[in-house]
């Protein structure tokens, strides 16, 4: 654990000390990459005057919203499909129609639909997970072993039990990989949806101070963004392994 | 003695719609087993042994006949019948405590008498300090000794067990065996009991049914009257052997004319 630590210090440290030979050294146009000392000067700003904060907050929050709507949605119609053969037959071809169109190409019509407010963002969010949610529990509904049906009524579950204990618990493992995947997902769209029509969120901090030429805080968005990607797929990851400590090897093939 | 389950002219049919024909697997079986009885069912493969055992769990419909439970008539599934399957069919995100409890909760049973009365059944299977394991940290013999825990856990009226020891290596098999006949003489259940295994039938029984080849009829049944615990090396014991092999050999050779001339029963184990 200590070593992997390390390991990972290093690498990152490494970037940094890279990214101030390069920019110290003048090996690149400042304007195009500026120095740690100036993305961290823009940083101590942003934080000072708020904007930083509420940035981050408005990111989060619509991303929040959004996978709780998709992944919510997505378990829901994906149960529904798994077990009844009419609802897969009704809507599983609705699903795939959607399927192939990119999250991208939904910001257009999400923008005319929704505005640049909030929605609009919390739309393509929810569209993107709730395809990589829906897939996935139907797969793990049709891969339930009926053997375990069949036990849990013979030890006297009715179609409620057998739904909430059996049918539930053993789709959780697919469940999981596609709020994995979810979660990729979501920051990919989020920032897309930002720069393209936004007033607050990191994609707009970006969009902007390319705007105004600031190199500075266009690394510092990306960094930021990177960093809450990490932290959030981290704690994806830890909830993943707790709730799936039955779970032999914990990770299930994903279908997307 | 009591009759404890009935099994009336049961017939199954299973339709396959590609052929656009019926499969016959089972034709007016009929058995009756006494309270406390074990009997162990043999057959060639695809004779429909587990087909019966399914349709006396209620997992599958009859196409003709009943079965009957201390009177009555069997519908679906339910805790007066234990299932013991081959593949263990544990649930992988329940601890052993939680599975052989699993019964018990749906019966809302409180807590401290659920936890004592698991516990209990947890020493008898000789895994006291595995409580917390889950499923996939057990081995073979141990996850199917939990299976037997949690069937017995409902106390039902009747045991069914469908082939419970064909995963296990022989050794665990014999110990397994063992393990079984002693818990049965202190709970006195009724136990159905499918394998394919003669030696197997031999041990464990009290009477022996052993099937035609499709469609599945009772070809005899018969008593094993040897003294237990049963020794596989006694002539006596090779005695039965050899009569229930040469039963069953007639069938086996039936059966594989069958196999050739049209596809396998669906539902039927291997």
């Amino acid at each position: 654990m200590n070593r992997r630590m390390a390991t990972r210090a290093v690498s990152i440290g490494g970037l940094v000390i890279l990214w101030f030979v390069v920019t110290h050294y003048k090996l690149v146009n400042p304007l195009f990459l500026p120095p740690p000392r100036e993305v961290w000067e823009g940083a101590v700003d942003l934080i000072q005057a708020g904007e930083l904060r509420e940035h981050i907050a408005a990111s989060l929050w619509r991303m929040f919203m959004g996978f709780v709507v998709g992944s919510f949605t997505g378990v829901v119609i994906g149960i529904l499909m798994g077990q009844f053969r009419f609802f897969h037959a009704a809507v599983g071809p609705l699903v795939e129609i959607i399927r192939p169109i990119p999250g991208l190409a939904w910001i257009p019509v999400a923008l005319i639909w929704f505005g640049i407010e909030d929605a609009s963002k919390v739309f393509i969010i929810s569209m993107g997970v709730f395809l990589a949610v829906v897939t996935n529990t139907f797969v793990g509904v049709r891969s339930l072993d009926p053997v375990l049906v069949r036990a849990a009524r013979s030890l006297g579950a009715n179609r409620r039990d057998v739904f909430f204990r059996v049918v539930l618990p053993g789709t959780l493992p697919h469940i999981f990989t596609g709020f994995r995947l979810g979660v990729q997902v979501s920051f990919a769209l989020l920032v897309a949806a930002e720069l393209v029509g936004s007033t607050s969120g990191l994609g707009f901090l970006i969009q902007d101070a390319r705007n105004y030429f600031r190199g500075d805080l266009v690394i510092l968005g990306m960094a930021v963004i990177g960093a809450l990607g990490f932290s959030i797929t981290r704690l994806v990851e830890i909830a993943e392994r707790w709730f799936l400590r039955w779970h032999s090897t914990s990770r299930e093939g994903a279908f997307y | 003695m009591t009759v404890n389950l009935q099994v009336s002219r049961v017939s199954k049919e299973f339709v396959d719609r590609r052929a656009k024909s019926t499969v016959r697997a089972l034709d007016e079986i009929n058995l009756e087993v006494q309270k406390g009885e074990v009997i162990c069912i043999l057959g060639p493969s695809g004779c429909g042994k587990s087909t019966l055992l399914n349709i006396i769990a209620g997992f599958l419909p009859p196409s003709g006949g009943e079965v009957r439970v201390d009177g009555r008539p069997v519908i679906e599934p339910g805790p007066d019948r234990g299932f013991v399957f081959q593949e263990f069919a544990l649930f992988p995100w329940r601890t052993v405590l939680e599975n052989i409890e699993f019964g018990p909760v749906l019966k809302g049973m409180e807590k401290t008498d659920r936890h004592t009365h698991a516990r209990e059944l947890i020493q008898r299977i000789h895994l006291t300090g595995f409580e917390d394991k889950y499923p996939f940290e057990l081995s073979g013999g141990m996850k199917q000794r939990v299976g037997i825990a949690r069937a017995l856990a409902n106390d039902p009226e009747v045991l069914l067990m469908d082939e419970p020891f064909g995963a296990l290596d022989a050794q665990t098999r014999r110990v397994m065996q063992e393990e079984l006949l002693k818990l049965l003489g202190e709970t006195q259940k009724t136990v159905l009991f499918v394998t394919h295994a003669i030696d197997e039938a031999i041990v464990l029984a009290d009477r022996v049914l052993i099937m035609t080849a499709r469609p599945g009829q009772v070809k005899s049944l018969l008593g094993v009257d040897l003294p237990r615990p049963r020794e596989r090396t006694s002539p006596e014991f090779n005695e039965l052997y050899r009569t229930m092999d040469d039963l069953i050999r007639v069938e086996v050779e039936k059966a594989s004319e069958v196999q050739d001339s049209d596809s396998a029963v669906p539902g039927e184990g291997a």
